[in-house]
């Protein structure tokens, strides 16, 4: 029995990371856009999931909040603001198949070499730490999880993270000004 | 307090995480209809009437006979208060008996899968709510499998309780808006979108005017959170604290689709807002999620800023610590304060009129946000400010 | 992830419980079906027209803002469990992440993007 459990708790970073491929697959091939934000609903909660098998417990309460709880709330809306049967009458998403066929080869592109530097590359097998010993000073960094995402994030990632709050002011502006047209 | 660290094997954790989730369970519905009972008695009240007084028998039994004679004698009978007590089993008994109906244009799925998904996110949220710091009892050494491991307060202490039960609760509003959607009618898909919208509005006052307690013990923890917030406060967080309760209060009552905020079911306008098309079981799903979410508002508000399982709110509790028995954490404290909040939730339903909806929204984007804002400013200063506060 | 077990458990009961009561009330339940029990609610009148029109796009504005707002408070949170160690440091970094998002928020505000009509 226990040896059972524990090849059940092994393998449910597979269960999950299928269910996960299952939701992507349903938000690809069904036919109803609401079922399409459903399947993405569940895939990504799936991706909550296998983050915490991976003991990234911060990443996976963020990803509920951020993309579980956010993004997909967004899709919904947006989804069922627009009038799906006229936009298939009208064609308008035949317009964008070259720029959807361009930005799956760029995302293939930057997912293979992702994998390729985590593959073959030197970060290959390096366990969960801080990109420097003293930030990760006086931190369990398997158990203090979001202390230690702090710490690298304030201290080792802080550009980034200042320039991550411009693109938010540009996401509010552009929507504003989206929706001020949209009503003009 | 916190007992050693107890060592199980994987059995005897799934066992005890399944007897936790059945006691959560039935937690959950014992005070569920308690609550509804509640709401009709004290509803009842505040409106000058006795509630529900008619499910016993009006002339049977002492009881009746009984109430009879003072009606008689020209008396409001007392025994009346409670003769509505059957209701609880009446209410659950027409849900169950209740036929189910799916109108034809219906999206069929979906009109299934929604309900279950509010109830499912509102039962999950308890993962991560304690109540009780430590073991609240050893079983003994004849039970199989977990005898003489401690059954804890809470189902599991992570590190990050608070975050994972604003997330859980962020999936919640899928329930109402694909409800909404799948009923294919006009009026629920209306008070679906107004209820979306409202409750992803209040969730940023919510999760702000959390902050501030986040920001006052720097730990995520629910234990340790409530701990740090009963004990470990100067003096000087306690205005902070309570206002924050007040905010976090008004803002449950939002996300919690309760009056004054119940846009999605404002009945005049809306029919019944989301659940419009819904009968029989399916509609008790979203009855069920609803009043559930608000004991874990109040949840949430009792171990925060009433200070949980120990006695005093809003950070007071360190002056009363070695006080023998108030001063010790008791999982009663815990409930009393949320039967308390639960009394508040209805309370100010018989009160307060219904707000309009672009009063609602503009309450949640004017007024909330920059508030918590400087709320959390304050916090701020505090834990700069005082020397004495731990590092968790 | 040992600690996360129990959620999972919970979870599982979380979803045998809508599951179960579903098949309880399935078994005692009526069912006497009608064409007109099972056409849309319109207080009573003939349906006319679909329910999934065009709506507001203020709905999606709200869900823009929330978004914007959810993402700053997630990274509120991990500041705010280790202000103390980030001591001063943190609190000007953070200073400049919510004044570049407080413009946002006065600019939405100025349009009246916060004035639901």
């Amino acid at each position: 029995m226990e040896n059972l459990l524990a090849f059940i708790g092994r393998n449910m970073f597979l269960v999950f990371g299928l269910m996960a491929v299952g939701g992507a697959v349903a938000l690809v091939f069904s036919k109803n856009a609401v079922h399409s934000v459903v399947g993405f609903l569940f895939s990504m909660l799936s991706v909550a999931a296998c983050y915490l098998c991976m003991s990234a417990e911060f990443l996976a309460v963020a990803q509920l909040l951020v993309y579980a709880g956010g993004i997909v709330v967004l899709f919904l809306f947006v989804v069922m603001l627009v009038e799906m049967t006229k936009f298939k009458e009208k064609g308008l998403f035949q317009v964008q198949t070259p720029y959807a066929v361009a930005a799956v080869i760029l995302g293939a592109v930057a997912f293979i070499g992702v994998f390729w530097s985590t593959w073959f590359g030197p970060s290959a097998a390096v366990p969960l730490t801080l990109s420097s010993p003293e930030l990760a000073e006086g931190l369990n960094v398997a158990s203090q999880n979001a202390e230690a995402v702090s710490r690298g994030l304030f201290a080792g990632y802080l550009l980034p993270f200042e320039i991550l709050s411009v693109i938010l002011l540009v996401a509010l502006v552009g929507a504003v000004t989206l929706a001020k047209k949209e009503r003009n | 307090m916190n007992a050693a660290p107890v060592t199980m094997t994987l059995l005897q954790t799934c066992v005890m995480a399944v007897l936790q989730a059945i006691c959560v369970v039935l937690f959950v519905f014992i005070i569920v209809p308690l609550t509804i009972y509640a709401e009709r008695k004290v509803l009842g009240f505040a409106q000058d009437r006795l509630g529900a007084t008619r499910i016993a028998g009006h002339r049977v039994g002492l009881t009746g006979w009984l109430n009879r004679g003072m009606w008689r004698m020209g008396k409001v009978p007392f025994l009346s208060y409670w003769r509505g007590l059957p209701m609880l089993v009446g209410d659950i008994a027409k849900l169950f008996l209740k036929e189910d109906i799916v109108p034809t244009k219906a999206d069929r799925a979906i009109f299934l899968v929604a309900p279950a998904l509010s109830l499912i996110a509102s039962v999950v949220v308890f993962a991560a709510v304690s109540f009780y710091p430590g073991a609240l009892f050893t079983f003994p050494k004849i039970v199989p499998i977990i005898g003489g491991l401690p059954f804890n307060g809470c189902i599991t202490d992570m590190n990050v309780g608070l975050l994972f039960i604003l997330g859980i609760a962020s999936v919640g509003v899928y329930g109402i808006v694909l409800g909404a959607w799948a009923s294919n009618s006009k009026y629920p898909l209306l008070g679906g979108l107004r209820s979306g919208a409202q409750i992803v509005s209040y969730e940023v006052p919510l999760t702000l005017s959390l902050l501030a307690p986040v920001v006052l013990t720097g730990t995520l923890n629910f234990n340790k959170m409530t701990l740090a917030l009963a004990t470990e406060m100067p003096l000087y967080a306690v205005p902070i604290l309570f206002v924050s309760f007040f905010v976090y209060f008004t803002c449950g009552f939002a996300e919690t689709n309760r009056m004054p905020f119940d846009m999605p079911e404002a009945e005049n306008e809306l029919v019944a807002g989301f659940h419009t098309e819904y009968s029989g079981m399916r509609f008790g799903f979203f009855y069920l999620a609803e009043y559930i979410n608000m004991v874990v508002v109040t949840a949430i508000a009792s171990a925060f800023f009433l200070g949980g399982p120990y006695l005093a709110p809003f950070g007071l509790h360190r002056y009363i610590m070695h006080v023998p028995f108030l001063g010790a954490p008791n999982g009663l404290w815990f409930v009393a304060k949320m039967i308390l909040l639960l009394f508040t939730f209805i309370w100010v339903r018989g009160t307060i009129p219904r707000y309009r909806y672009d009063q609602v929204m503009a309450v949640a984007w004017k007024y909330l946000i920059p508030f918590t804002l400087i709320l959390v400013l304050l916090a701020a200063m505090v834990r700069y400010a005082a020397p004495a506060l731990p590092v968790a | 992830m040992r600690s996360y077990v129990p959620v999972l458990l919970l979870i599982l009961v979380a979803i045998a419980l809508p599951v179960v009561i579903w098949g309880i009330s399935r078994i005692v339940r009526p069912h006497i079906p009608s064409a007109s029990k099972y056409s849309t609610y319109e207080c009573g009148i003939k349906t006319t027209l679909e329910a999934r029109e065009k709506f507001s796009v203020r709905y999606y504005l709200v869900a823009v803002m929330f978004l914007v707002f959810d993402v700053e408070t997630v990274f509120l949170m991990p500041w705010a469990i280790q202000m103390k160690e980030l001591a001063i440091f943190g609190l000007i970094e953070m200073g400049i992440f919510l004044f570049l998002l407080l413009f946002g928020y006065g600019y939405i505000w100025s349009k009246g993007a916060l004035t639901w009509e």
